[in-house]
């Protein structure tokens, strides 16, 4: 931990405790804000400070999984990692990278009610969270609502998403960041394998456009890599994700603003702005094959 | 004698504010109701009044997603506003009464940028959580 993020902890913590009566207070319409009706605004005339450290979002692997199954994709055993064995992997760093490939392969089999790759995995999955620090309590907890439930697939993947968000949440309770941030690196890895992997066979057009969406998330992806590459350790990620983007570059990506609407009651806004992603055949041999290449390299024992 | 007091109130600031972060957790968790998947992230930051944090995310078309961001004990200590890449405004909570949570239904994919910053009535510092989940 650097000096400032100390500081900053230390002013948060005095802070809380001498305003901490002001933290009930209720917000509403009342705000001094007021509502505004003005519908685009300039970053940079605010003169507010932004938060170093910026947030980024990556896709659940679920999200691949379950698009690969609405477009009528079987269930192809072979896309998984074919070695479940989490004593593969030695280093921290490779632990971490392949528990995001084996929880998105978890993922995919459990959309697939395939049980046991299931067991198998959310096995290794424990082995390999205890390996890089997470709680085994958060799995033995979670696998016993696995037993004798495995055929409710909605419960399941319901139980599945916690142990992702709790795991998650631990890590970052424990100043494990660049591990966390690796599991999502694999687990992003690994379901654009299955996608880019099914593109073919399927002929689909939303998976491909799917797989040209990724655009975005790559570049969230070598966001949220940098913040935690401090010491040079994920260089050899950052170059891989590069090369990536470099490809990416190539997808041409099309949207038109469209006033949304809000529906106050439901607590809801329909976003109807459109978009469209291009991508061309020689494109996507290129994007399959680098991806190819990085999730070998991950999936490679630990030499 | 300076160092250990100073220490002292380092690691009291440590477990304060994760403890803080813990409970706004909780609050902001139980938005994400058993019809929603959460995305497996647990995004959480330390701020001061005036400070903004910007996330970065992409939703895809066909999915309804919702966000759920919370400060403090309890909800609506949290400004938060939803962008298009283009900086036009999707939404604003703070015209919902400061709302804990919304669903946001897409029709296309598109790149979004969500702000959040503490509402300067409830107080100067917090831990904001952010917790996102989506609808099959």
């Amino acid at each position: 931990m650097n000096f400032h993020k100390a500081s900053l902890y230390l002013f948060i913590a005095l802070g809380l405790t001498v305003s901490s009566c002001g933290d009930d207070a209720n917000s509403d319409d009342t705000s001094s804000d007021g509502p505004k009706t003005e519908t685009k605004t300039d970053p940079n005339s605010t003169g507010i400070l932004k938060v170093g450290d910026k947030l980024f979002n990556l896709p659940s692997p679920l999200e691949a999984a379950f698009l690969i199954e609405e477009v009528g994709g079987l269930f192809t055993e072979e896309l998984l990692n074919p070695d479940i064995d989490a004593g593969n992997y030695t280093t921290k760093k490779a632990q971490a990278m392949n528990l995001g490939i084996y929880g998105a392969d978890l993922g995919y089999s459990l959309i697939y009610n395939q049980s046991q790759s299931v067991s198998n995995l959310l096995a290794t999955c424990k082995k390999l969270g205890s390996e890089i620090g997470i709680s085994p309590a958060l799995y033995t907890t979670l696998m016993k609502r696995f037993e004798g439930n495995m055929e409710n697939r909605d419960s399941l993947l319901l139980t599945v998403t916690q142990l992702n968000s709790l795991s998650d949440e631990y890590l970052k309770e424990n100043e494990s960041e660049d591990v966390s941030a690796l599991i999502f690196y694999g687990g992003w890895i690994e379901s654009l394998y299955f996608n880019t992997q099914l593109v073919d066979q399927l002929g689909n057009e939303r998976l491909r456009a799917r797989i040209g969406e990724q655009k975005n998330s790559l570049e969230n992806l070598i966001g949220l890599i940098g913040q935690v590459n401090i010491d040079g350790d994920l260089d050899d990620i950052v170059n891989d994700l590069e090369g990536l983007k470099v490809v990416y570059e190539k997808v041409e990506y099309n949207y038109e603003w469209i006033e949304p609407e809000t529906m106050s009651d439901k607590n809801l806004t329909i976003i109807k702005s459109k978009s469209s992603v291009t991508v061309s055949d020689d494109v996507l041999k290129e994007i399959s094959n680098k991806i190819r290449e990085i999730r070998n390299s991950i999936i490679g024992p630990t030499v | 004698m300076k160092y250990l007091i100073a220490a002292l109130f380092f690691v009291f600031g440590i477990t304060l504010a994760n403890a803080q972060c813990d409970i706004t957790a909780d609050v902001c968790q139980k938005h994400i109701t058993d019809e929603y998947l959460s995305d497996g992230q647990h995004y959480r930051v330390l701020l001061l009044t005036d400070q903004i944090a910007e996330f970065n995310a992409t939703f895809y078309g066909g999915t309804t997603y919702r966000v759920s961001a919370c400060s403090g004990t309890q909800d609506g200590n949290l400004l938060v506003r939803v962008f298009d890449k283009d900086r036009n405004v999707i939404f604003r909570n703070i015209e919902h009464s400061n709302a804990p949570y919304w669903d946001f239904q897409l029709e296309s994919s598109m790149d979004v940028i969500i702000e959040a910053e503490l509402d300067p009535i409830a107080g100067n510092s917090g831990c904001a959580v952010m917790l996102i989940g989506f609808k099959r």
